[in-house]
């Protein structure tokens, strides 16, 4: 039993709602990552969790218990830090079975404990190591190893993969994942990096202002985003939004048009950049940018006040400068009201 | 292209001149004709100065007072630092916490370290003066007699040693605080969530990743123990019967109320040479020394 359950929980900084009245629930051997821009608060959400910090208000159950007043070290979670938090002066190993020690585990069954973690992260030949002497991606692994020693089936992580470099960070995202599902681990991961997001959550908790403004799958929140905040939040490029008011309706698909003109109060609609294709007739605008990535090229083209960016397959005969109907079809269309709320379309 | 290498030369001699004058006159020179004036003999009007080689260093070697001098020094320096180390963790610790006061408490724990050491031997000449002094103001609460804190040999020494750990710990204080500001605090909170008690996490985190900076305390506190007899002036003028002379204040002593400059310029070079080693060893030792980052 260690599914997490958090009830109307609020963190107060002066006159700053860091948390505002935010409930979700994790369950057990599953990966929940906490995202959203810097600010919105996952971090100190994160840290009410394990009781790194204080709740103003609300409610922590882990495994059923409430957990909301008890200290950090009785909570049964471990954490990996954004730097990692390895103790300098002690070297791998020591630094593995920091924890163990202070538990005062006896010392053949923390030798073999460290010996079998350092071998789940690949670790093995570099026990007696200081961290200064290692990679930013062996110390990552050395945090790791160091969380699951703790035999915690609760892992909190917040921001893990941010120091790494690009290459680095994809393959510890497949091994963070791989790890959580071998071993069982119930995870709730902060980052500000939705592809992180995307490609390891089984729950994604979207944040903004220390509210959640969507908590779905991964799925879920790029094919029915709540509300505009969420379509362009995830998604690279973002969702492209127009605004009905600055539009001339008629450009639009035909069934769009008549349900926009039908529809006062729709006030935006917004539609993914694959979805976009060229046509004779439809949107026009005009390009003044293409990205090429060898698979597709990502355009950026102005229509009225708004930026639109569409894909195309390979390199296509578009340059700077060129003037370009687009269309989409109808059913891909997200249709959003004047407080840029999803609207109830089916 | 001669005139540029000229004029560079020139430009260099002109930046060097000034401070290798104030070194010379200031530092190198008074080195040397101290280490001179101790292997010749004192002139007097009779005498003439002559030669005596290591015959000044061989009466430092015979001279019980240098012996007593010396002791004390080295009971002052045992005194002091272990002492004013442990009280620097301990005040430090307590001001890096977010404790209610913080900036108030670190100003307070810092002022006796800005006070001159002549105004600080004034305010302790307060407490240590026979029956009206604060010392025994106190103890005559309860009932216990006056004491000649200054004024008797088996006293004198340890009221200097309070005196001085009393200064020196706020001083301390500061490279602690430095020290363990490095350390991040990501470090506590993980260390918090293994469930490591504050001691715990003391002796396993905080000390040895303080051993550097407590390695240069330790020195400096050594180097100060030995620098430092402004107090002397004030408190007891290395009385009763040198039970409170240190070498620094001997040496002044022997130069200028016994005019004997052979034997103080032997006593400077002596003294010269144990700060060189100590400092030497400060050198090798910080700089070899683990560094963690
Ligand atoms: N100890 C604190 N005292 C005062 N304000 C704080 C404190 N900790 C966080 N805040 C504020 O609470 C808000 C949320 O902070 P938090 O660190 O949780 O954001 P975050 O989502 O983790 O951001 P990032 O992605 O930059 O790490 C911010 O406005 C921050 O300034
Ligand atoms: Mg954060």
């Amino acid at each position: 039993m260690s599914g997490i359950e958090i009830k109307n929980l609020t963190r107060v900084f002066g006159d700053v709602k860091a948390v505002d009245n935010v409930s979700f629930s994790v369950p057990e051997k599953t990966f929940t990552v906490l995202l959203g821009p810097s600010g919105c608060g996952k971090s100190t959400l994160l840290r009410m969790l394990c009781g790194l910090e204080s709740a103003t208000s609300g409610q922590v159950f882990i495994g059923g218990k409430d957990v909301t007043s008890l200290e950090a070290a009785r909570r049964g979670v471990s954490m990996v830090f954004q730097s990692y938090a390895l103790f300098p002066h002690l070297d791998v190993k020591e630094n593995i079975q920091f924890g163990l020690k202070v538990r005062r585990v006896p010392k053949a069954e923390r030798a073999e404990k460290t010996q079998a973690a350092a071998e789940i992260v690949g670790l093995s030949g570099l026990l007696d190591r200081k961290p200064a002497n290692l990679s930013g991606g062996q110390r990552q692994r050395v945090a790791l190893a160091r969380s699951i020693v703790s035999e915690q089936s609760v892992c909190l992580m917040d921001e893990p993969l941010s120091n790494l470099d690009a290459k680095l960070r994809a393959e510890m995202r497949d091994e963070i994942r791989s790890l959580q599902q071998r071993l069982g681990l119930t995870v709730v991961y902060v980052t500000h990096d939705q592809v992180e997001a995307m490609s390891m959550a089984d729950q994604i908790v979207l944040l903004d202002a220390g509210k959640i403004v969507q908590a779905g799958t991964p799925a879920e929140l790029y094919t029915r985003p709540e509300s505009v905040f969420s379509a362009r939040f995830v998604g690279i490029p973002p969702m492209n939004i127009l605004s009905i008011e600055m539009s001339d309706h008629d450009d639009f698909p035909a069934a769009l048009s008549k349900t926009v003109n039908s529809n006062p109060s729709i006030g935006f609609i917004g539609v993914r950049p694959e979805h976009i294709s060229v046509t004779s007739t439809g949107l026009p605008v005009t390009v003044f940018g293409t990205d090429y990535f060898g698979g597709e090229t990502v355009v950026r083209a102005h229509y009225r006040d708004s930026t639109i960016y569409f894909r195309c397959a390979d390199q296509p005969d578009i340059k700077p400068g060129d003037e370009l109907n687009i269309s989409w079809p109808e059913k891909q269309t997200h249709i959003f009201d004047q407080n840029k709320i999803r609207m109830a379309s089916d | 292209m001669l005139m540029e290498t000229h004029k560079r030369h020139l430009l260099g001699w002109a930046l060097f001149t000034p401070a290798a004058i104030l070194l010379i006159a200031f530092t190198h020179y008074p080195t040397i004709a101290t280490f001179i004036n101790s292997l010749f003999s004192n002139s007097s009007i009779i005498r003439p100065s002559r030669f005596i080689g290591v015959e000044g260093y061989q009466d430092l070697f015979d001279d019980p007072v240098f012996w007593k001098v010396f002791s004390n020094n080295i009971w002052l320096a045992l005194g002091t630092i272990p002492t004013s180390i442990g009280l620097a963790i301990i005040m430090a610790l307590i001001v890096n916490k977010a404790v209610p006061g913080r900036s108030f408490l670190r100003i307070a724990y810092f002022t006796p370290t800005m006070l001159p050491m002549i105004a600080v031997a004034n305010i302790w000449l307060f407490f240590y003066a026979p029956e009206i002094g604060m010392l025994d103001q106190v103890l005559g609460l309860f009932g216990i007699d006056s004491h000649n804190w200054l004024g008797n040999p088996s006293t004198v020494l340890p009221a200097i040693i309070v005196m001085t750990i009393w200064k020196e710990a706020g001083f301390f204080m500061i490279f602690y605080l430095a020290g363990l500001q490095t350390i991040s605090p990501e470090l506590a909170e993980a260390a918090e969530l293994e469930g490591s008690s504050r001691w715990n996490f003391f002796w396993r985190v905080q000390y040895p990743l303080l051993l550097p900076t407590t390695l240069f305390v330790l020195i400096n506190a050594f180097l100060n123990s030995f620098k430092l007899v402004d107090h002397l002036f004030v408190l007891t003028k290395g009385g009763p019967d040198n039970a409170s002379n240190l070498i620094l204040y001997y040496i002044y002593e022997t130069a200028f109320s016994f005019l004997d400059i052979s034997y103080a310029s032997a006593l400077t070079v002596f003294l010269l040479l144990l700060l060189a080693v100590t400092a030497l060893a400060q050198f090798y030792f910080v700089d070899k020394r683990v560094h963690y980052r």
